[in-house]
């Protein structure tokens, strides 16, 4: 064979591979446009009435607010709390550092079920060791999800700001605290604009594990308080319900608008940082690719 | 008491003393370089100095007042870095307002004063630009302008003009000095360059293993280096050793063996018999005729480097390699050529006389 048809057989496999990967999560959303009452491959009609039914039927119209709290609450204190230990991790010198940071991660490689079952008995029944206690009713509650899921999305802002803090000059650091910056404003003026993009980045990451996240929220789901993913496993097994195809085309939607954001992101730090700092693709590339290869 | 007294500074790293008791003093509005090679220690002093790093041992005092354990951000020091460390987020204006803003000066005048130090360095105009629009002289400026601000007690350069091409740097060497005098900010200066030491100091303090080994005026450090090091700290030298045979009111006779003797007039005193080093600039030294009365020393020429205003020619005399340079004027033949006998001459006080 020549170089050239060699070249048009990997294109193929290439093309048949991501047609493979796509194609379950593709047919989802023709078959949410179905005008009939059961889920059906090709569609028939064409209707947004399951679409309706997840602002009407209170099943879904309950769980979208928990879902999207639980989201939100979520990026926001994963994020919190990735800058604080990845600023430690990079800057601090202190004995264990290496240990430390591979318990940060360590929810990235422990079987999700493990930390399920775990979950679960603590916040359900609580833990008791001397005068401490912790957890015991915090099953079925949005805080109790939002703390769940926060060790789980914990490892994605860890590893993107502590790729962008290695790309800060301390001297910049430096030169702020030497014309009168204290060490706060110092990095609320200097580094947190510096590493901007990893917080960014982070916090959708964190923000998506939590958004789709289905075996540790159907341990801790109540009759009552329950996210969308886990109504939408358990309406699947009681019936093919077309609403399901329905929500699951807005989360899907929700994720790929996040991860276009992310491609956003450099062309926004290029307008803001001028022509010098163009390596900043790079390092939000860099850091899609350290998550990738992680998750 | 000088503005700036520095006393028995000492840092150690590990158990290497990085800074061995550092002793410095400098007046209002002077300008003093710190000059030494690499592991001199004269960075960890400017850093001593900025408050980046703390001390073992020492103090550091500004205008009567000490400083050496206040907080970086409460020195009032301003900084020039050899990567200007520039905020790459921010535009110039904002850059240069910095300073101003931690110090909480209302709007207008931080303003006002962005605007007359942007004019300082003749960069009028360019407050909306980014650091990354600008060349390597103009973020340069920029960074003197926003060290110089908000009137700092004292201004620090390391080695701020280093990565400039060698034409860019002459220029701005005057121009920083200049607007240092204008300003009138004492300034320490480190460098590795000898000829920006000497160009723009007031004094130059020359640094060695963590000690000032030398600290006076360009002209005296030249002139009348106290040792090797510091004469070739400051450019090239030959250094001719010889035995003292005789002295008097105004100098003595210097033996290099080979019978030849070197008259040296110096107040210096000196014992009959002791062994001493003199060290003469290769610029310093002339050819004479070969075998003409008056010659001090003859050699056979090795080589010859052209070097475009001057050339160097190393005559092998004594034994020993001797660097003599010339300069080279339009019109004007040294006449000398490789494997020629010449006779070197030089100026009786030419010779500098080492302790």
């Amino acid at each position: 064979m020549t170089t050239r048809s060699w070249q048009w057989l990997w294109r193929a496999c290439a093309v048949l591979t991501a047609a493979i990967l796509l194609a379950p999560i593709l047919v989802v959303v023709p078959m949410s446009f179905t005008n009939s009452s059961t889920l059906a491959f090709p569609p028939e009609g064409l209707s947004l009435r399951w679409y309706a039914e997840l602002l009407t039927n209170p099943q879904w119209t309950l769980r979208i607010p928990v879902s999207v709290e639980t989201a939100f609450a979520t990026a926001v204190l994963a994020t919190l709390l990735g800058t604080l230990a990845a600023l430690g991790m990079t800057r601090g010198k202190f004995p264990g550092r290496a240990l430390l940071t591979a318990l940060f991660l360590a929810p990235l490689v422990v079987p999700i079920i493990d930390l399920a079952v775990g979950d679960y008995f603590v916040w359900a029944l609580g833990w008791q060791v001397g005068p401490v206690g912790f957890g015991g009713s915090l099953a079925g509650t949005v805080p109790g999800l939002v703390l769940a899921h926060t060790v789980l999305a914990f490892p994605f802002p860890f590893l993107t700001v502590s790729t962008s803090l290695t790309t800060v000059d301390r001297t910049l650091e430096l030169a702020a605290a030497g014309l009168g910056a204290n060490p706060w404003k110092t990095f609320q003026k200097i580094t947190l604009p510096l590493i901007r993009t990893g917080v960014i980045t982070g916090a959708i990451f964190a923000f998506l594990t939590s958004w789709d996240e289905v075996v540790v929220a159907s341990f801790l789901a109540s009759p009552r308080v329950s996210t969308v993913p886990v109504q939408i496993f358990t309406e699947l097994r009681q019936s093919y319900d077309p609403a399901a195809a329905a929500i699951s085309s807005v989360l899907l939607a929700a994720a790929v608008v996040l991860v276009g954001l992310l491609a956003l992101i450099p062309l926004l730090a290029r307008r803001a940082y001028g022509r010098s700092t163009d390596n900043l693709a790079e390092i939000v590339s860099g850091e899609r690719g350290v998550v990738a290869a992680t998750s | 008491m000088a503005f700036l007294e520095i006393r028995d500074l000492t840092k150690v790293y590990g158990d290497k003393v990085v800074l061995d008791g550092l002793n410095l003093s400098a007046q209002d509005g002077e300008f003093i370089s710190l000059l030494g090679p690499s592991g001199s220690g004269k960075t960890t002093a400017l850093r001593l100095i900025a408050g980046f790093l703390q001390p073992d041992g020492g103090s550091i005092a500004v205008n009567g007042k000490d400083i050496t354990n206040l907080p970086v951000h409460r020195r009032n020091i301003g900084m020039v870095f050899q990567s200007y460390a520039l905020f790459p987020h921010m535009t110039v204006g904002q850059n240069i307002a910095f300073g101003l803003e931690q110090r909480r000066f209302i709007r207008k005048e931080i303003t006002k004063a962005v605007d007359e130090s942007l004019d300082m360095v003749r960069l009028k105009g360019f407050a909306s630009r980014r650091p990354a629009e600008l060349s390597g002289g103009q973020q340069q400026r920029v960074a003197l302008a926003r060290a110089l601000v908000f009137k700092p007690q004292l201004l620090l350069l390391d080695e701020s003009l280093s990565a400039l091409d060698k034409k860019l740097r002459v220029q701005m060497q005057l121009e920083l000095r200049q607007i240092q005098k204008e300003v009138g900010v004492t300034a320490v200066f480190v460098t590795h360059d000898h000829e920006e030491a000497l160009t723009m100091s007031d004094r130059v303090a020359v640094m060695r293993d963590g000690r000032i080994v030398q600290l006076d005026t360009p002209s005296n450090v030249y002139r009348a280096p106290v040792d090797d090091f510091v004469a070739e700290s400051l450019g090239e030298a030959n250094f001719l050793h010889g035995v003292v045979r005789s002295k008097d009111g105004s100098g003595f006779v210097l033996d290099l063996g080979d019978g030849i003797i070197l008259p040296v007039p110096t107040d210096r005193p000196v014992q009959v018999g002791e062994t001493l080093t003199v060290a003469i600039r290769p610029e310093d030294i002339e050819f004479a005729p070969a075998r003409s009365t008056g010659s001090k020393l003859v050699g056979r020429v090795r080589s010859i480097a052209f070097a475009g205003n001057t050339t160097l020619y190393v005559v092998e005399a004594l034994h020993r390699e001797i660097r003599v340079r010339r300069p080279n004027t339009a019109g004007v033949k040294n006449g000398v050529a490789v494997d020629e006998e010449v006779a070197l001459a030089w100026d009786s006080s030419a010779a500098l006389v080492l302790a």
